[in-house]
């Protein structure tokens, strides 16, 4: 088993899994999703997209991949293959531990 | 956009550099984004995004500086000091010693000049004697008659109380016939009030009270600490006891606690057994001026209105009066009577081991610098390979600091050391055997690491790191422009060094000579071959006719023992007590102030003179006929004679003397040379000598023998047996020691100073060798071409002395105007020799000019010797 993800991990691979984003867009989506109860502060924001470029989940975009009509000043990360595989794995994890507790609750969909 | 306040944009300056530089456009942007969102410009919203920032920017920096880090730091400092460890221990010795000194000295100052005395409230006691006090005060004349104490005490409103002690219990003076056989005793006497005045407890039984120094009160005593620890191994039931005092039984009272140390404080070297109380009656009153005073102030009350207020006391006691003497009441507070004669010696030494810390420091610099030459590619290619600046400052900082901590450690272990041993010299400065290491002199020696670790680590530092990777790792491998920077460090670093150590050398030369001319000073007398011994009887003399015959008979045994050339008495020891008398002659002007002579007084046998080595001038010595049975005869010393018959022929001149009245004749029949009976540095004052066989005036017999051998104690103690059973035959005086005790502080001065001197002269010489060594093998192929191209060895030499010549010239001309400036300090503390003592400097500049002309001589010739082939064929691998 792999570690688990940390929750703001969680939530930046989840946007960047829709397509390269930048920082505030990444911090908006995960506002809107989580109905305002996730909130990405920035300067916690970079620190982590920093350490997750650092161990390989997400890369940063070089400005010729950036997407068409974007401010040059920003910068645009992109999910990584690991990073993919380690969205799945949580995932699938988190999926297993509901299950788990669902059943427990007696109300899986059996 | 930009709508983030101007305090959030100073606040994002706290996130280190690279990530602001990365991120802040994202993070306004962002917060820009927010704020247009409902709520967004709220307070809550800004108090969470700056905490948000700090939050961040704290744990970035923690990463960068966190522990881990710093453990990576250390490990690789101590792995890259093993791997040099010859400089490494060097380096670590040299700041142990320079640590070892400053936290000595330190303790040393907070002793005597900062800690607070043992008293209770101490900065209201204030010492008060007749006239300014001195070491070398004749006593006669610094003390106070009971009168006097008695109007202060009663009607003085500046003072909360006055208590007195008796300056004349000479040490020895008292006998117990104890278990372990007779042993003389020192007595100190206090007035009933003096612990209560000072505020000191007894650690078992009482204190004196009123009625100890009431008329037929049973005699009652105090132990010191240290009597009651060594001869009643401290055993609290002692109160209560009688001991055979004198003949006399007598209770002991009490047991006095450690921290009072009344010889320390108040007669240093000297030493006290017990305390016995001294009432302020019309008797004691009688006996004169005998005692120095200690007053507590009132609340309000001042050392000047104190001392206005004794002097008007002093001179209505005085008017219309004939039995009291004169009171020239003089007020010190008690802790500048102390440590005030110390006080410019405490100074210099502090002041000597800062130029001891300033070398060390530039010393250390140099040798990291050199070091670090040596490791200018690894440098290079960690600042390559992306090691930002600060890093490898931080780095080297690191390695200082473990250097300094090493050394501070040794250091602290020196200093435990070296006070253990101060505290017990026996050179007579007071509180000096209370220094020690306290919780003051650890926090001192952990800010003179840091210091010492900063001093000497940020040079280095920041000049190495401070290295482009070009120029390092190019072919020469040295860059002009570098060099130069490089070079004007340790340049100054030369001088630095030459001028600290010039000074320091100066100094030492100044008290070295001073100890020089006090030991070699005409004394008057000749201490060599002389042992005195106190002789009195235990019970007493009884009747004239048996004092005559114990004395008659104590010199009798004494001569005719082997080995003794001669022998004689007196009634004191030099350098010690010591007492004064008005004398008059029938047609003398004496002095302009009175109509008689304050006089040294000393009573002695015939012989004496012989013993002792006077100089007898004219006319002849003391013979034993010279008893109670003809008119009196003196020996008066070349001063007294001088000031009493100038220009007229002493000899069988009149000398009177008596309380006041003059009117006991004495003959002249002698004249001696002058003795320093007080000091080595206190010239001869007027003395007079009076035959022992006709004055009794005297409260003490020494015996003196003069002779050679190590026998001559036990051949004089041999010869005494039988002459009284209860004489303790013991603690022979050579007078040699007593004479070389009274040189002791200023023996430990010199000795001190001259330590850091020599100390100082290695660490310079140590420095340039350094330097040059290195400067040396850095233009190895510079020097090959020119033996390639037929330089001699000489010239090569020469070249290489030449230029260090500079800058050494420089530092000792530095040193030497530093060494004028600061000589002033040393003034008060010299003998015989001046602070601009051109002798001296011009010594002190050749010894110094010489070590560095060897340091310097040393890495010259190995030059000279370069092979060109392999200097040519090298690639300048720095040597140091």
């Amino acid at each position: 088993m792999t570690a688990r993800l940390r929750p703001n991990v969680f939530h930046i691979l989840v946007t960047l899994a829709a397509g390269d984003r930048h920082g505030s867009a990444i911090s908006r989506e995960v506002l809107e999703r989580t109905g305002g109860s996730v909130h990405l502060w920035p300067a916690t924001l970079y620190r982590t997209l920093d350490s997750m470029v650092d161990s390989g989940l997400i890369e940063e975009l070089t400005g010729a991949h950036h997407p068409e009509g974007a401010s040059g000043r920003r910068r645009y990360y992109r999910l990584t293959p690991k990073g993919g595989e380690a969205l799945a794995r949580g995932a699938e994890d988190m999926a297993a531990l509901a299950a788990t507790a669902l059943t427990r609750l007696g109300r899986a969909d059996t | 956009m930009r709508s983030a306040p101007r305090w959030f944009r100073l606040l994002l300056r706290l996130l280190p550099e690279p990530f602001r530089a990365r991120h802040e456009d994202g993070i306004l942007d962002l917060l820009e984004e927010r704020s247009a969102r409902p709520g967004g410009l709220s307070i809550p919203f800004w108090t969470r995004a700056a905490s948000d920032v700090v939050w961040v920017a704290a744990a970035l920096r923690f990463e960068a500086l966190g522990t881990g880090s710093v453990l990576q730091d250390l490990r690789f400092a101590r792995r890259s000091l093993r791997r040099d460890f010859g400089t490494a221990a060097l380096a670590v010795l040299i700041a142990g010693i320079g640590i070892g000194a400053s936290v000595s000295v330190f303790s040393i100052v907070h002793a005597l000049l900062v800690r607070p005395l043992p008293f209770a409230e101490p900065d209201r006691l204030v010492l008060i004697t007749n006239g300014p006090p001195g070491r070398f005060q004749d006593l006669s004349g610094v003390s106070i008659q009971v009168t006097h104490l008695v109007d202060l005490r009663t009607e003085g409103t500046q003072f909360e109380d006055v208590a007195g002690y008796h300056l004349f219990d000479a040490e020895g003076d008292h006998l117990l016939e104890g278990p372990a056989g007779p042993e003389r005793l020192t007595r100190l006497r206090v007035t009933a009030n003096f612990f209560d005045v000072l505020g000191v407890e007894p650690v078992a039984g009482r204190l004196f009270g009123p009625t100890d120094v009431e008329e037929g009160a049973p005699p009652a005593i105090l132990l010191t600490y240290d009597s009651w620890r060594t001869r009643f191994g401290s055993d609290p039931d002692v109160v209560g006891r009688s001991l055979p005092l004198d003949g006399e039984s007598t209770r002991i009272a009490g047991v006095l606690p450690a921290a009072f140390d009344f010889t320390s404080i108040f007669s240093p070297g000297t030493r006290v057994d017990y305390v016995a109380p001294f009432a302020l009656s019309a008797r004691n009153n009688r006996t004169g001026n005998t005692m120095a005073l200690v007053g507590r102030l009132a609340d309000g009350a001042s050392v000047e209105s104190a001392a206005s207020e004794a002097e008007a006391l002093a001179a209505r006691g005085e008017a219309g009066t004939n039995d009291r003497n004169d009171f020239n009441p003089w007020i010190l507070p008690l802790r500048d009577h102390i440590s005030g004669s110390w006080k410019t010696a405490v100074l210099v030494l502090a002041g000597a081991v800062g130029l001891v810390m300033l070398l060390v420091c530039a010393n250390l610099s140099n040798l990291l610098l050199a070091r670090g030459a040596a490791r200018q590619k690894e440098l290079a290619i960690r600042t390559a390979m992306g090691a930002r600046r600060g890093r490898l400052v931080r780095q080297m900082l690191v390695e200082s600091t473990l250097l300094a901590g090493l050394g501070s450690l040794l250091g602290l272990g020196i200093a435990v050391l070296c006070t253990r041993w101060l505290a017990t010299l026996p050179v007579g400065i007071a509180l000096l055997d209370s220094v020690r290491i306290d919780g003051g002199a650890l926090a001192f020696a952990l800010v003179t690491a840091g210091v010492t670790a900063l001093g000497f680590g940020v040079a280095p530092a920041l000049r190495l790191s401070d290295l482009s990777l070009g120029a390092m790792l190019k072919e020469s491998s040295r860059n002009a422009s570098q060099s130069r920077g490089h070079r004007t460090l340790r340049n100054g670093l030369i001088v630095s060094q030459m001028m600290l150590a010039c000074t320091l050398v100066v100094a030492a030369s100044l008290t070295s000579r001073s100890l020089l001319e006090l030991m070699n000073v005409e004394l008057g007398f000749e201490p060599e071959e002389t042992l005195a011994l106190r002789i009195d009887p235990a019970l007493g003399f009884g009747g004239e006719e048996q004092r005559i015959q114990y004395l008659s008979s104590a010199l009798d045994r004494v001569r005719s023992a082997p080995g003794v050339e001669s022998a004689g008495l007196a009634d004191l020891l030099p350098m010690g007590f010591n007492r004064m008398w008005c004398v008059r002659s029938y047609d003398a002007v004496t002095s302009e102030s009175s109509d008689c002579a304050n006089t040294y007084v000393r009573v002695v046998s015939e012989d004496f003179t012989d013993a002792m080595g006077l100089t007898l001038l004219a006319g002849r010595d003391f013979t034993a006929r010279d008893d109670g049975s003809v008119p009196g005869v003196v020996l008066v010393s070349e001063r007294l004679a001088s000031l009493m018959w100038p220009e007229e022929d002493p000899i069988s001149r009149i000398l009177l003397t008596g309380f006041r009245d003059f009117r006991t004749e004495w003959t002249v029949v002698g004249i001696v040379g002058g003795t320093r009976f007080l000091a080595p540095d206190q010239a001869p004052g007027p003395e007079v000598f009076f035959p022992i066989r006709q004055s009794s005036d005297h409260s003490a017999v020494y015996l003196y023998a003069k002779g050679q051998g190590a026998a001559l104690s036990s051949s004089v103690g041999d010869a005494l047996i039988g002459l009284d059973s209860r004489l303790p035959i013991q603690n022979f005086i050579p007078i040699r020691v007593v004479v070389g005790d009274t040189l002791a502080p200023t023996k430990l001065l010199a000795g001190l100073l001259s330590a850091f001197a020599f100390f100082a002269l290695a660490l310079a010489s140590l420095g340039i060798y350094a330097v040059i060594a290195h400067s040396v093998s850095e233009r190895q192929r510079e020097i090959g071409i020119r033996i390639a191209l037929g330089a001699s060895s000489l010239q090569v030499q020469r070249q290489v002395l030449r230029e260090a010549a500079g800058y050494i010239i420089a530092g000792l001309t530095l040193g030497l105007v530093v060494a004028t400036l600061l000589s002033r300090l040393l003034g008060g503390l010299l003998y015989g020799v001046e602070p601009l003592d051109v002798p001296t400097y011009a010594v002190a500049v050749s010894v110094l000019a010489l070590v560095a002309a060897a340091a310097c001589w040393l890495p010259a010739r190995r030059a000279s010797r370069l092979q060109p082939s392999v200097a040519l064929g090298s690639e300048s691998a720095p040597a140091m």
